[in-house]
């Protein structure tokens, strides 16, 4: 990625913020291309049994995308909106996909692979149900899970993004990870 | 009241957690004696607290998949009665297909699926309300909403008649239209905003891609009311999802109520572009907010104020355009049908409305506060004009000059390559606008006037094309490749090299587009056709060869995928220092083609050659060079070059805390690859912090949840507290595992085990000889249970099991049974060396316990080998080992000097290691406290 090519994208991620969402339709692609890249070059260590959450994979691919002297505040903001996206995406590639396999019904895929097989794993769409009925009801909440889970933030990251103390960060997400814990677990 | 009990439900939740579980269940009891329904929450919360919720794995999941499943066109999907047929489109708000019935009607339509959209059911809801007030909206100049809906995946789409087209702006510069025609243009676009208003419809996001105009001059209005749809997804609070802050009205901006004014408004700068070519503002950046500035403070120019060769812009249109695009709604048009009826009345030489009562003033004031931006302005237009009107001079001259001769014709297309090329779609937005402008007014002009030339034509398609991947648009470079392609079987042979590139050209915007095959089979032709071309080195041929060899990898044929890298790698080479990024992408996927085969020697040399590569390309502090750094440091471990793999692992650490920062887990992976490598060289003590640091988040004792996958990672940090003689927290870790792992269903038998494990392990090392043994045998139950369990895993708990029986009473008959055990377990198949010095430790310690003092120094001898083959002879594995070993060597009666210098050695190591280590360890008092004993113990034998 060129020097050219990171301002490009700062830029778009300027425009998205500002609400033309058209930007998103040149980032997107820039931002897969660049998470197969890294996946793809990578090695894994023999010995670590290592893998890089994809999460992080998300965190590098903004970073290697936008200027180097992106402030941190910015960065923050650019996590939580790449965050948003990201959420959408998998979930519609999700559901795409259970469609694709089961004919129109969606069924639970078995997670967890190197644990054997989990029957109660929730998977990515469990996971967006019991998000969207936490916001529902406190959507602060909901969007720091969000950020947690999906944009592998930090709670330092997600308090500058969500303009809240690290503080009431960690309090909340110590909830709504029972909460959705709960939840999860009422409808499996 | 909702929000009372949710406040108080959060309350006591923080409170209950931070209490013992006795305590927990009092406090609930209490509470349930007067709000049962809290108390019951309370506790279902509490109990998920306790367990694993394996939140992180479905989103890794579907990562996972999605990187294995992206891009996937949905032409040849049934939606509603029509078939896709090709995607001709994607913006913010979705994916554009054309589409045709699958019964025997014959209809073609454009399906827009609305992406933005999302799948609320409440935003469906009204989807489907608005729909059938847009499906009344029949007007000639509007494109129909024919049909609507949602797939099975409550997926809404919208099929829209299918209207074949130009753009607004690209028919105007394209046709070069007359003033006239361009107004008249514009009043029918006017007529029909209109007529949607009368019936109460707003189209809030008027621009020029979303007014088509046929060939025969006819202007079709799309996606009206769309706006409205999608914008009904935000919160009032919110900024409009559908707005275009070039077209967008102040009020729009300012996210005030939105009227039927607010389409005047974007009318005027459509009329402001359609005469000028220009937007009214230009801020650089566009974004709402420079918007808004820019509006707020100084009027734009007057179109009359851009000069033009082509249109007479007078007074009068003026003050049309400045009425329309008044800041303030009351000054502004009162309606879509005013300003129409002033575009006509200017078209027919009547006065115009714009002129009356005060716009004079108005106007002159107006030009008045303009002067600078005026004069910057002109400076812009010129510099645009200076580049149309060469482009337009030249393609006079390349269809004159290529009749009579084609070597002249190769020139200037060769100049208009150049020219092409100088447009930089990544500077400025205005740039790119220039960019794609002048692409649509190329791709028109070489269709029509290069018709009879189509190797001409040829050349500037795959101009246009590659100029329009540059931009992102992968869907316009293909089918401008694709044109290119189909034109040129018409060439004679002579220009194959053209066809060629055609044909890579065409195969790398289908890679674009994720046709795999047809993106491989292009590769292919373009290959062998340059193969043929081209006898020796050239940039060209080592381009289809390296493509070649991605596409063949994508698609799983490796070996063709390697032969085809090499090459194309060495072909780089020799081409020289101008290829430098090329060398180094290629290298690095060929040192993963490596190391997959298992040559890890051919694997470290070419990520050597990627970095320097890099470095050359992007200096030191760069993220490829942090992602080379550390494959070589891999390499290097897989090799067994250990020093050579910590330096390259220490320098790629280096670069990733200045790019990433200390806690980024790109940054901790490589650190955790630190810690591996240290802890198997026996620097345990060194490696501990490093896993304490890059395992963090997982000893958060405090914390509930965590992604399984990874917390069982934690399992080989207990194993190093052990080792380290920090039992206390190597037993919390461990309960904790072991009661999480009971807690979970369906968790594998091999975790079960390992869990088991570590717990057995940590009694052990307490002396707790009896409690471990049953953890022992779970263990050993669990790994017996997994067919798929490492046959060492379960010898290795065997002899662990018996160690610790033995250790309960060391009976003469359970030493021989141990002993017999020990033995077969080192007779048999090959083991990890450190559990075959384990074993003979454990051996010795038999012996020595039956008073075979001799044969215990034996076994002695054989462990040390065995360590010093392991550990590095520095280090505190290998120390604890010559310790051990000086034991029993003491009591056989050795060789004094040859202990203590083994003993000189181990203290110089222990010392050494104490004084690099972070804090106290019990290992290595214990480790002193040995060697002093053994030392006072050989100045008594002296």
């Amino acid at each position: 990625m060129t020097q050219q090519q990171r301002t490009r994208v700062t830029q778009l991620l300027h425009n998205w913020r500002d609400g033309r969402p058209e930007a998103l339709e040149e980032l997107m692609p820039l931002v897969y291309a660049e998470l197969e890249n890294i996946a793809r070059r990578e090695f894994r260590s023999e010995s670590a049994d290592h893998t890089l959450q994809p999460t992080a994979l998300i965190n590098e691919a903004v970073l290697r995308l936008v200027d180097n002297d992106i402030g941190w505040q910015d960065r923050c903001h650019f996590l939580a909106m790449m965050t948003t996206t990201m959420r959408r995406v998998l979930v519609d590639h999700a559901r795409r996909r259970s469609r694709e396999k089961r004919g129109g019904n969606a069924r639970k895929v078995t997670l967890l692979t190197n644990l054997a097989s989990v029957e109660t794993a929730p998977d990515i769409l469990d996971l967006d149900q019991a998000i969207d009925a936490l916001s529902a009801i406190d959507t602060r909440k909901a969007e720091i899970v969000q950020l947690h889970y999906f944009g592998g933030m930090k709670y330092n990251e997600i308090s500058v993004a969500l303009a809240i103390s690290e503080a009431t960060v960690d309090r909340d997400l110590r909830f709504s990870k029972a909460w959705l814990g709960d939840y999860l677990k009422q409808r499996s | 009241m909702v929000s009372s009990t949710w406040d108080q439900l959060q309350q006591q939740f923080a409170r209950l957690m931070a209490l013992s579980e006795a305590q927990r269940e009092q406090e609930l009891h209490q509470i349930s004696a007067t709000q049962p329904g809290l108390a019951e929450q309370l506790k279902r919360l509490l109990d998920a607290a306790q367990q694993e919720v394996t939140l992180s794995a479905p989103v890794a999941d579907a990562v996972d998949d999605l990187l294995a499943n992206e891009n996937r066109d949905r032409s040849g999907e049934t939606v509603g009665a029509f078939r896709l047929e090709e995607k001709i489109g994607a913006g913010g708000m979705g994916e554009v297909y054309r589409a045709s019935r699958t019964d025997d009607f014959e209809q073609t339509v454009a399906i827009k699926f609305l992406k933005a959209f999302g799948h609320r059911a409440d935003l469906l809801k009204r989807f489907t309300d608005e729909r059938q007030i847009l499906a009344r909206l029949e007007h000639p100049y509007i494109a129909r909403l024919i049909d609507g809906g949602t797939t099975g995946d409550n997926e809404p789409y919208l099929v829209m008649e299918y209207v074949q087209g130009q753009s607004l702006v690209e028919y105007g510069t394209s046709r070069c239209l007359s003033l006239n025609q361009r107004l008249q243009l514009f009043s029918r676009i006017v007529d029909a905003v209109g007529f949607a208003h009368r019936s109460l419809v707003v189209h809030r996001d008027l621009k020029p891609s979303n007014i088509l105009v046929t060939d025969d001059g006819i202007p079709r209005l799309l996606d009206f009311g769309i706006a409205d749809l999608i914008d009904a997804e935000n919160d009032d609070a919110k900024a409009s999802v559908a707005l275009t802050p070039e077209y967008a009205s102040p009020e729009q901006l300012n996210n005030a109520p939105v009227t039927t004014l607010t389409d005047v408004y974007s009318l005027g700068v459509l009329l402001y572009q359609l005469l000028t070519g220009r937007l009214p503002y230009t801020p650089d950046p566009v974004t709402v907010e420079t918007m808004r500035a820019a509006i707020a403070a100084n009027p734009s120019p007057l179109p009359s104020q851009h000069h033009s060769r082509s249109v007479k812009i007078d007074r009068e249109l003026d003050s049309i355009v400045a009425k329309a695009l008044s800041e303030s709604v009351e000054q502004r048009y009162v309606s879509a049908d005013a300003l129409l009826q002033d575009i006509r009345g200017y078209l027919h030489s009547q006065p115009v409305d714009a002129m009356g009562r005060g716009s004079a003033y108005r106007i002159r004031k107006f030009i008045q506060r303009n002067v600078a931006a005026v004069t910057a302005g002109i400076a812009g237009l010129l510099a645009i004009l200076v580049i149309s009107g060469f482009y337009i001079v030249n393609i006079q001259q390349a269809r004159d000059t290529a009749q009579a001769e084609a070597d002249k014709a190769n020139a200037v297309a060769g100049f208009m390559e150049q020219l092409f090329e100088d447009v930089d779609p990544g500077e400025t937005r205005g740039a790119e606008i220039t960019a794609a402008q002048l692409l649509e007014q190329g791709y028109q002009r070489v269709s029509r006037d290069f018709a009879e030339l189509p190797d001409v034509e040829a050349r500037l398609l795959g101009v246009i094309g590659r100029t329009w991947r540059r931009l992102g648009d992968y869907q316009q470079a293909h089918s401008v490749h694709l044109q290119a392609v189909q034109r040129l079987p018409a060439v004679q042979a002579d220009d194959q090299q053209l066809y060629a590139q055609a044909l890579f050209d065409l195969a790398y915007a289908d890679y674009e587009l994720g046709n795999l095959q047809e993106a491989l089979a292009g590769h292919q032709q373009a290959l062998q056709l340059r193969r043929s071309l081209y006898q020796s080195d050239h940039q060209e041929l080592a381009d289809s060869l390296r493509e070649t060899g991605l596409l063949n990898q994508q698609n799983g044929n490796s070996e063709q995928a390697e032969k085809q890298y090499s090459d194309a790698l060495a072909m780089y080479q020799r081409l020289g220092s101008g290829f430098l990024e090329q060398q180094a992408a290629t290298s690095m996927d060929m040192a993963g083609i490596e190391m997959g085969k298992g040559n890890r020697e051919g694997a470290l040399q070419l990520a050597l050659q990627s970095l320097d590569a890099q470095i050359a390309l992007n200096g030191e502090v760069h993220p490829e060079v942090a992602i080379a750094t550390n494959n070589i440091s891999v390499i290097h471990n897989s090799l067994g070059n250990k020093i050579e793999a910590l330096n390259w692992n220490e320098r790629s650490i280096g670069l990733r805390e200045q790019i990433y920062g200390q806690d980024n887990p790109i940054t901790l992976s490589a650190v955790t690859n630190r810690a591996n490598m240290l802890w198997g060289m026996g620097h345990t003590v060194t490696a501990l912090p490093l896993f304490q640091r890059a395992y963090q988040d997982l000893l958060d004792e405090t914390a509930g949840d965590s992604d399984l996958r990874h917390y069982f990672r934690i399992t080989d940090l207990i194993r190093m507290l052990i080792t380290v003689g920090e039992l206390d927290q190597a037993q919390r870790l461990s309960e904790r595992i072991v009661q999480r792992v009971q807690d979970l269903e369906g968790v594998s038998d091999y975790h079960r085990g390992t869990a088991a494990e570590v717990l057995a392990l940590t009694l052990h090392s307490r002396g707790q000889y009896q409690s471990a043994i049953p953890f022992f045998e779970h263990a050993l139950t669990a790994y017996n249970e997994n067919p798929d369990s490492n046959v060492n895993h379960i010898n290795r708990t065997r002899v662990y099991a018996a160690f610790a029986n033995y250790h309960v009473e060391s009976t003469p008959v359970k030493a021989q049974a141990l002993q017999q055990l020990v033995t077969e377990q080192l007779a048999d198949k090959p083991r990890p060396p450190t559990e075959s010095g384990m074993y003979y430790a454990y051996l010795a310690e038999i012996a020595e316990g039956q008073g075979e003092v001799e044969k215990a120094a034996g076994f002695a001898d054989q462990m040390l080998e065995l360590a010093a083959n392991i550990f590095a002879a520095d280090s505190i594995e290998f120390a604890d080992f010559q310790v051990r070993a000086v034991g029993w060597y003491l009591a056989a009666e050795r060789d004094v000097k040859v202990i203590s210098e083994i003993l000189q050695q181990a203290d110089a190591t222990v010392k050494q290691t104490r004084q690099s280590a972070a804090r106290e360890f019990p290992w290595l008092d214990k480790l002193q406290g040995n060697i002093s004993t053994y030392r006072a113990a050989l100045a008594g034998t002296l």
